[in-house]
């Protein structure tokens, strides 16, 4: 749908002519993309939220400085990680103990929520569990990469933009864009992999730990007269 | 030992959904904070103009009065039997919904666990989803702010505005930890009472923090306002926090 540039240009002619719709036009087709990009970026609804608004404010704001020969979907991607990343530092500037960031796992980085620690709503099969906890897992590694990186695999996976595309949100060029979704791709890969290592790892340890318990206690039964 | 191949990844990409659902109150709140009268509001302007056109010929306006007579007399009727006119009130709700993160929370998730609630708000139930107050426009006109007053209340509301935010995804995360504790518990036959503790402690202390920090903001804006917009601006806040009056000196920066 946003491949369509002729679209687009028409759509940001009739917003700098103020025409009658023309923000609500472009707010309808434009906000599910954005919460999408925005959501995963940050990984928390009301944020997300905030930062839709703000970035069709800035539309808005800067609709006569947009360039023609540029695609929209740069342009408003541009605007709306600019302010993911401004969130994102005013947050790391001004950590508060929240419920969301509570337990570090102690690996730079991932973060275990202290809702994890409250029980889930509804008993789930084995290998939906295990699909979660994975699932979780790629969720703390892309909140971990750094914004050039996180940026560039989402719009790409996400968004379906161009090479092109992203190169110009993220500020590099087609081949750097390669080269960065190459890198993120790997880092991904490599904590998830460490995560589900280290899970499995202190799973056997439990495993472990509870049989050598139970044969004390048999040893302890059989023992006792 | 489980291997992640690239595929994997994708895979886990491709289960990671967004749970979009459209904001009904995004253009009203992007308009506002643009300063812009809402779709209906332009539509009246420009038609208020198309109007003073016409009335600058004598005969259409002769027409037009006569029709407006008419139209207003029955516009008249019908809008004082549906109770029209609860701008300014919802104006006043909005105001609180953006400068009481646990307000908000109540309003928009309707969390009534959350009994420790030092500032009393007012009791009444917004008909619409709750937006939130994009622009102090609003504010300026009724305090009759001169424009570096506007200038302060808005940086100070500014400077508040993340630490309300901020609070308010706390108080959301407590209020779903608790319901799923809530209903965990109701299929369980053993309550951990040192959850439950905490829970309640977390929630107590957030409360609290949302009510000190509304309070801040309340008493510093006292401070730039002069005396009689104070009593204007607290007859406003007393259509939102009865009988609330802010206590000089809590003075903690947001």
């Amino acid at each position: 749908m946003r491949k369509n540039a002729a679209e687009d240009h028409e759509l940001m002619r009739a917003l700098i002519r103020e025409d009658s719709g023309a923000l609500e036009r472009i707010i309808e087709k434009w906000e599910r993309p954005l919460f999408s990009f925005a959501f995963r970026y940050t990984q928390n609804e009301f944020v997300t939220r905030d930062i839709v608004q703000e970035t069709f404010v800035r539309i808005f704001t800067k609709r006569d400085s947009y360039d023609f020969s540029y695609p929209l979907a740069s342009w408003i991607f541009t605007i709306a990680a600019n302010l993911c990343k401004n969130r994102a530092r005013w947050q790391k500037r001004h950590p508060e103990v929240s419920l969301d960031t509570g337990l570090s796992s102690g690996d730079g980085g991932e973060e275990a929520s202290l809702l994890e620690v409250v029980p889930a709503e509804a008993s789930l099969p084995a290998e939906d569990i295990e699909k979660e906890e994975d699932l979780d897992l790629l969720k703390r590694a892309v909140m971990s990469l750094p914004h050039d990186l996180r940026t560039a695999v989402l719009l790409h996976h996400y968004q379906d933009l161009s090479y092109k595309e992203i190169a110009e949100v993220v500020g590099c060029s087609a081949r750097g864009v390669e080269t960065r979704l190459y890198r993120a791709r790997k880092i991904l890969r490599q904590r998830v992999q460490a995560s589900v290592e280290r899970d499995e790892s202190s799973q056997k340890k439990k495993v472990r730990f509870e049989t050598r318990t139970l044969n004390e206690s048999l040893g302890q039964l059989s023992c006792s007269p | 030992m489980r291997k992640f191949e690239d595929q994997e990844v994708d895979k886990l990409f491709d289960r990671w959904k967004d749970d979009f659902e459209p904001d009904p109150g995004l253009t009203a709140r992007v308009r506002s904070a643009l300063g812009q009268p809402r779709g209906r509001e332009r539509d009246e302007k420009s038609l208020a103009i198309w109007f003073g056109n016409a009335f600058s010929r004598p005969g259409l306006a002769a027409g037009f009065a006569a029709v407006f007579v008419l139209v207003g007399m029955g516009l008249s009727q019908l809008l004082s039997s549906s109770g029209f006119g609860g701008g300014a009130q919802d104006m006043n709700l909005s105001y609180r919904l953006s400068i009481d993160p646990l307000y908000r929370l109540q309003a928009m998730a309707g969390a009534d666990e959350f009994a420790n609630q030092p500032i009393q708000p007012a009791q009444h139930s917004p008909n619409d989803a709750p937006v939130l107050l994009a622009g102090l426009g609003w504010l300026q006109g009724e305090l009759d702010l001169s424009e570096p007053q506007y200038e302060q209340v808005t940086a100070l509301h500014g400077d508040y505005e993340m630490a309300f935010d901020e609070l308010f995804g706390e108080l959301l995360e407590s209020h779903r930890a608790y319901r799923a504790f809530d209903k965990q518990r109701m299929n369980s036959d053993v309550i951990d009472y040192f959850q439950l503790y905490e829970l309640l402690q977390t929630q107590k202390d957030l409360s609290e923090k949302s009510a000190r920090l509304t309070e801040e903001l309340l008493l510093k804006v006292e401070q730039i306002i002069e005396p009689e917009q104070r009593t204007r601006y607290r007859e406003l806040l007393d259509q939102v926090y009865p009988g609330f009056s802010p206590s000089e000196g809590s003075k903690t920066d947001a």
